[in-house]
C-alpha cells in the first residue's frame, strides 16, 4: 500500500526532456506554476493542459504513473471542490438551491479552474522528478543556490542531505510495510478503534522505523567515508552540466509558451 | 613481499567504561593477498577493519598502509583511497538514486576529471559485472548485485587492497555465489589484496591465509587446510568447519583414516570413493 507513493520517483529514459539541463528544467518548472495560475481563462487553460501532456508524450512517461501520483491529492480536489461550490456566491440567479444552500455559476465555473490548476500544478511538477534523476536535481539546485554561499548558507550540505533523503525514501518505505507487518504480527490493531488508538497503534511502528533510520544513517556515514567524503570542497561531478545548443532551444519554446499564456489574458476575460 | 596492511600491538576500546575490543593485537596483510578473518561475533573483527583505512584510530599500538601510519591526518584521503572497505548491508552503503552515479561518488569526492571518472567508473562496473544494470535505480535490484554494486564503488577509486566485512551475510546463495565470484576474480586477476572477514567457512576455505580472532586477539593463524584440520580447535571456538573437513573429522572419529586436509570438494569426494572401492 505504500509502494503507491511516488513522489520523487525517477523513471530513467533518453527523451529530449530527459536530456534537458536540470537548471533549466528547475526554472522552467517554477515559471510553469506562476504562468498556471496566471491563466484564468479558457485559452490560457487549454495551453496549460497542451504544454504539459505534449511534455508527458515526449518524454514518454505511461500516464498510468499520471494518475498514481494524482490519486494521493484526490481528497484535497474533492474538498475544494465542495468548499467552492458552496461559498461561492454569485450575481444572477443560483443553479441549483435547496434549503440554504445555493449553488451559482460562477462557483461551478471555478471549481473547474481549480481543479484544472491544481490537475496541472501535479503533474508539471511531477514531470521535473519522473525527468531528473535526483543527483541531477540536487546538482541542479546546488548550483542554482551557489550565490547564497556568498551568505554562508550550506549549500553543498543542503544538497547532499537532499540526494541521501530521496536515496531513502524508498528503503524506508519498504522498511515501514516490513515493520507494520511485523506488528500486525504481533496482534497490533491499526486499522480498528477510535481515532486515538489509531494514532497510539502509530507508535510501535515509528519508533523501530526511526531506530532503524539512525543506524542506517551511521552505517551511511561510515560508507561515505570510506569512500573518501569529506565535504563538498574540491568534489568533481561525472555529469558535467553544460547548456547546449538543445537546452537554448527547449527554454525558447518554454519562453514562447510563457508569453501565449501571458497573452491570452489580454485578448480573452478571465473566467473569474 | 612488500606488507600492505601491517597492525602492530593494537588496542582499542569503544569506551573508558567497557572491557578493550583490540588487546595487542598484530596482523598483516601482504600484496596480493586473499586473507579470510574468523572469529565469533564479537570478537573484534569489524573494529579491526575499521582501523585498516582510519575510521578508527588506535588507543595505543599503530597500523600502517603502504607505510603510512594511519594517525596521519594529512594522508587520511590517500590511505582511504588505497584500502576500500565493503559492509554487510548493501542498502546502507549506496549513496546515490542510480548505479552509475553511485560507482562515482568515491571519484567525485577524490576530485578526478569527468572524463577519467566516466572511463574507471565503466571499468569498475565491467569488473564486477553490474554494468548492464548502470541506469537502474538501487532498490530495483537483488541483494547480491547492490553488493556488487558497492563493491565496484570501491574498485572505481583503484584501491590496492579492499577489506569486505560480512559481504555476503544478507543474501541468498545465488548472489553470495557472484559476489565471492567477484571477490576471487578482482584478487586473482587484478591482484588486489582481499581481506574477507566471513562466517562462511566455505568462504574462508577458498582464501590464501585464514587469520582465527577470539576476544581481540589472534588466536590462530594459518592456511585454510591447516586451519580447517583441526577440527576440535576451531569448534572450541564456537566457529564451525566447511563441510568436507566435517565428514573428513567424524570418519577418522569412526576408525576410518582420512585427511582432513582435504578441504575441497574435490578432494573429499575423492577420498570417499577411494573408501568405497577399497
Amino acid at each position: 500500500m505504500l509502494k503507491d507513493i511516488t513522489i520523487g520517483q525517477h523513471f530513467p529514459g533518453n527523451s529530449p526532456v530527459h536530456r534537458l539541463d536540470s537548471r533549466i528544467k528547475i526554472l522552467v518548472t517554477i515559471a510553469y506554476v506562476v504562468f498556471l495560475f496566471l491563466s484564468s481563462n479558457i485559452a490560457g487553460l487549454a495551453l496549460n493542459i497542451i504544454f504539459v501532456f505534449s511534455l508527458y508524450m515526449l518524454a514518454k512517461i505511461p500516464l498510468k504513473m499520471l494518475r498514481k501520483s494524482l490519486k494521493p491529492i484526490l481528497p484535497i480536489i474533492i474538498f475544494t471542490v465542495i468548499l467552492n461550490l458552496f461559498f461561492i456566491t454569485g450575481t444572477g440567479t443560483p443553479l441549483f438551491h435547496l434549503w440554504k444552500i445555493n449553488i451559482y455559476k460562477e462557483g461551478v465555473i471555478f471549481c473547474i479552474v481549480m481543479v484544472i490548476r491544481i490537475i496541472c500544478l501535479i503533474s508539471g511538477t511531477s514531470l521535473l522528478t519522473y525527468t531528473t534523476s535526483p543527483i541531477e536535481l540536487t546538482d541542479g539546485m546546488e548550483r542554482l543556490m551557489k550565490p547564497l554561499e556568498f551568505i554562508k548558507f550550506p549549500v553543498h550540505e543542503m544538497a547532499m542531505m537532499m540526494t541521501i533523503a530521496l536515496r531513502f525514501i524508498p528503503t524506508l518505505i519498504e522498511e515501514t510495510d516490513k515493520i507494520i507487518s511485523a506488528q500486525k504480527s504481533r496482534g497490533a490493531l491499526l486499522d480498528s478503534g477510535s481515532f486515538k488508538d489509531r494514532v497510539k497503534a502509530l507508535v510501535p511502528i515509528l519508533i523501530p522505523l526511526f531506530i532503524s533510520a539512525f543506524r542506517r544513517a551511521d552505517e551511511l556515514a561510515t560508507a561515505m567515508e570510506c569512500r573518501c567524503y569529506h565535504g563538498g570542497k574540491g568534489r568533481t561531478r561525472l555529469k558535467q552540466l553544460k547548456i547546449t545548443g538543445s537546452d537554448i532551444l527547449s527554454t525558447v519554446i518554454c519562453i514562447v509558451f510563457f508569453t501565449a499564456v501571458f497573452a491570452t489574458r489580454l485578448v480573452m476575460p478571465s473566467l473569474i | 613481499m612488500q606488507e600492505m596492511i601491517k597492525a602492530t600491538n593494537l588496542y582499542f576500546g569503544y569506551s573508558e567504561e567497557r572491557e578493550n575490543v583490540l588487546n595487542g593485537i598484530n596482523f598483516y596483510a601482504k600484496k596480493g593477498e586473499f586473507i579470510a578473518v574468523l572469529g565469533s561475533n564479537g570478537c573484534g573483527k569489524s573494529t579491526l577493519a575499521k582501523h585498516f583505512n582510519a575510521i578508527l584510530v588506535p588507543e595505543k599500538g599503530q597500523v600502517k598502509v603502504c607505510d603510512m601510519l594511519t594517525t596521519q591526518e594529512d594522508k587520511l584521503l590517500d590511505i582511504r583511497q588505497k584500502v576500500g572497505m565493503v559492509f554487510q548491508n548493501p542498502d546502507n552503503q549506496i549513496v546515490a538514486t542510480i548505479v552509475e552515479e553511485d560507482v562515482a561518488f568515491a571519484l567525485e569526492n577524490m576530485g578526478v576529471a569527468p572524463d577519467e571518472i566516466r572511463k574507471r567508473i565503466d571499468e569498475a562496473m565491467e569488473k564486477t559485472g553490474v554494468y548492464k544494470f548502470k541506469d537502474k535505480a538501487p532498490h530495483h535490484l537483488s541483494g547480491g548485485q547492490k553488493q556488487r554494486v558497492a563493491i565496484a564503488g570501491i574498485i572505481a577509486m583503484r584501491p590496492d587492497c579492499i577489506v569486505l566485512d560480512e559481504p555476503t551475510a544478507m543474501l541468498d546463495p545465488e548472489g553470495r555465489r557472484k559476489v565471492l565470484k567477484t571477490i576471487k576474480t578482482l584478487n586473482k586477476e587484478y591482484g588486489i589484496t582481499v581481506i574477507l572477514i566471513t562466517h562462511y567457512m566455505d568462504e574462508a576455505a577458498q582464501a590464501d591465509r585464514i587469520v582465527v580472532m577470539s576476544k581481540g586477539n589472534v588466536v590462530k593463524e594459518g592456511t585454510p587446510k591447516e586451519i580447517f584440520s583441526q577440527v576440535e580447535m576451531v569448534k572450541s571456538l564456537s566457529l564451525d568447519v566447511p563441510q568436507t573437513s566435517e565428514i573428513a573429522y567424524e570418519m577418522t572419529k569412526l576408525g576410518y583414516k582420512m585427511s582432513t586436509e582435504a578441504i575441497s570438494i574435490d578432494e573429499c569426494a575423492q577420498q570417499l570413493y577411494d573408501f568405497l572401492k577399497g
